[in-house]
């Protein structure tokens, strides 16, 4: 099907300027989706060149949430327009170095897997004896687990698939795709492509996504288009609910805290993972609270589209995770449980910032620790 | 003036609205930025698909669930501007319905587009503001003038049955209708945003069916 001009049918009757927790926060133009439409458009119908600067800000100031998009009466694809905008810009040289340090990094290791394959070993033996579970790496498998950087992505998938006695083994590399967010598709498809050589190294059947929400957007629907569809992907969240609905996995205590729990939106509104950590967080939550608004309505956290890892975005991020700061409050949840790494990262750095208490948890953490 | 604006000017229009028209629509299904897949928002089932597709171009659903005030604003703004234009058809292809009936509904929703109009223009002062442009204000104060001055026809206590009007257009021998200031007036601008109609925001009208149904048409995967 043909690609329309969304910026076409835009009326500018502000409906994403109340959607936008951005715009919410800084009331400035270049934040408002209507605005930012017409003026992407310049750069994706000309050749820009030197002035590319003026855009910059247009492109990388937006999380790529789309909540402006469910909330537009002609559902105007601003995230599209912002990250074909970010790959023009990057490919003329304006990016956010750390994002491009990250995105190269990531192809490099792909390229010298081998070499990395000692060390990754030797520290995630460090991890079994420190956590004493047992954690399979490069192994042939039924099920390829894709972990983040970070204990707190692989001890608790590894309690769980131990206890149900899972065919799995820990891919050395990581779920997260930095050239995503650089707009950079062809760099995201290198990076993308490590996991399924890998997983074709160990046999593997299924693709497991730990708690990431970009990454599960890619693998889940850009990664059949690339490389069909004899492997699987799922979300360790959906592999989770199933044990749970099986009754693979018991539940041996609960939470009493009030639990909260935050939609990413690339995995929630975005990615369609909205009913299972719900269904994990009422197995083993006693006082489970939603947001409001929630699930497909849910606002962005301040730090999706990789606001976190650009430095020179913090103060900005921090001032749009006010929206979401005034949701959690108003549940007086102690707990905020999300199942994206970024969000993880931004809800802590808005407790911390704002001297509000809360604890932040995955879903699947939570269940590890209730099992 | 009479003379050009009911002779020569209506064909301007119609040429102007039809070859803007295929232009526009060239254009828009030509500059399209690709969008990446996503979960079906709707559903799998082609029932609920439909349903999702036609209670966001009837129902405006997202502004519904957004902004409750702009929700109402605008139902009654494009619900007022369907039913008057409606009645211009039943005027120009000389339908009769009772007079005081058509009189009294014409009248009303006149009005209530009117009220719809002026409210939507003083938003452009100030909420949205910041992401208003020209365009936004030229149109309203257009719509205001065209509303005014029709309104003005009906309350000045003349008669109007254009219909043998539209059928001289149709056989291009347009004969002039009776001189009126208000008549002059509204056939001159409403003719000048018809013209207006594909060229600029107003595509939506035809734009918002096609970009509608595109959350919809992602398969799974």
């Amino acid at each position: 099907m043909a690609e329309v001009d969304f910026a076409d049918v835009c009326v500018r009757c502000g409906s994403c300027l109340r959607a936008c927790h951005i715009f919410l926060a800084t009331g400035r133009r270049h934040h408002a989706a209507a605005v930012k439409i017409r003026t992407l458009r310049k750069i994706l119908k000309a050749d820009v060149g030197n002035d590319a600067d003026r855009f910059y800000d247009y492109a990388f100031e937006c999380t790529g949430c789309r909540r402006c998009t469910v909330l537009c009466p002609f559902s105007v694809e601003t995230a599209s327009y912002v990250s074909r905008a970010r790959g023009l810009l990057t490919s003329s040289g304006r990016y956010p170095s750390t994002l491009n340090e990250l995105a190269e990094t990531q192809i490099m290791k792909g390229e010298n897997w081998e070499r990395h394959l000692r060390m990754f070993r030797l520290s995630i033996e460090m991890l079994e004896n420190q956590h004493s579970v047992r954690i399979p790496v490069q192994k042939e498998a039924e099920i390829l687990y894709v972990p983040l950087q970070g204990a707190h992505t692989i001890v608790p998938a590894a309690r769980i698939f131990n206890a149900v006695k899972e065919s799995w083994t820990l891919s050395i590399f990581e779920a997260s795709v930095f050239a995503f967010f650089l707009g950079d598709m062809e760099r995201v498809k290198k990076t993308v492509e490590r996991i399924k050589e890998e997983a074709e190294r160990v046999n593997a059947r299924e693709i497991v996504i730990t708690e990431c929400g970009h990454a599960y957007r890619v693998y889940r629907f850009l990664f059949p288009r690339w490389f069909g569809r004899d492997l699987k992907v799922r979300s360790i969240v959906e592999v989770v609910t199933e044990y749970l609905k099986n009754g693979e996995v018991e539940v041996k205590s609960t939470l009493k805290e009030p639990i909260t729990y935050h939609d990413p939106c690339q995995a929630g509104r975005n990615g369609g993972l909205i009913d299972e950590p719900r269904f994990v967080l009422r197995e083993i939550a006693e006082d489970f609270r939603e947001m409001n608004p929630g699930r497909e309505l849910n606002f962005c956290c301040g730090g999706g589209g990789g606001l976190v890892a650009v430095p020179e975005l913090k103060e900005l991020r921090l001032k749009a995770g006010k929206v979401k700061l005034r949701q959690i409050r108003e549940t007086e949840a102690k707990i905020v449980s999300t199942i994206c790494e970024n969000c993880k990262t931004q809800l802590k750095d808005l407790k911390e910032h704002y001297g509000i208490n809360y604890r932040v948890a995955g879903v699947t953490d939570l269940l590890a620790e209730c099992i | 003036m009479m003379d050009f604006v009911f002779t020569s000017l209506p064909y301007i229009t119609f040429t102007a609205f039809i070859s803007g028209l295929i232009w526009r629509i060239w254009r828009f299904f030509r500059a399209g930025v690709p969008s990446y897949p996503l979960f079906p928002m709707a559903s799998q089932d082609n029932f609920q698909k439909f349903k999702s597709y036609l209670t966001q171009v009837l129902l405006f659903a997202p502004l519904f669930k957004n902004d409750r005030k702009l929700w109402g604003l605008s139902w009654m703004f494009h619900l007022s501007l369907f039913l008057i234009v409606a009645g211009h058809f039943r005027m120009f292809l000389g339908i009769r319905i009772d007079e005081r009936l058509a009189f009294t509904l014409g009248s009303f929703f006149g009005l209530v587009f009117l009220i719809s109009v002026v409210i939507l223009l003083f938003r452009r002062f100030g909420e949205v503001r910041v992401v208003s442009t020209l365009e936004d204000y030229v149109i309203l104060i257009l719509l205001v003038f065209i509303a005014l001055s029709g309104l003005a026809m009906r309350f000045s206590g003349n008669h109007y049955d254009l219909s043998a009007y539209a059928s001289s257009l149709i056989t291009l021998s347009p004969q002039i209708p009776e001189y009126d200031i208000f008549l002059l007036i509204h056939a001159f601008l409403a003719q000048l945003l018809i013209a207006y109609l594909p060229y600029g925001k107003l595509f939506h009208s035809i734009g918002a069916f096609v970009t509608s149904y595109y959350p919809l048409r992602w398969q799974n995967g």
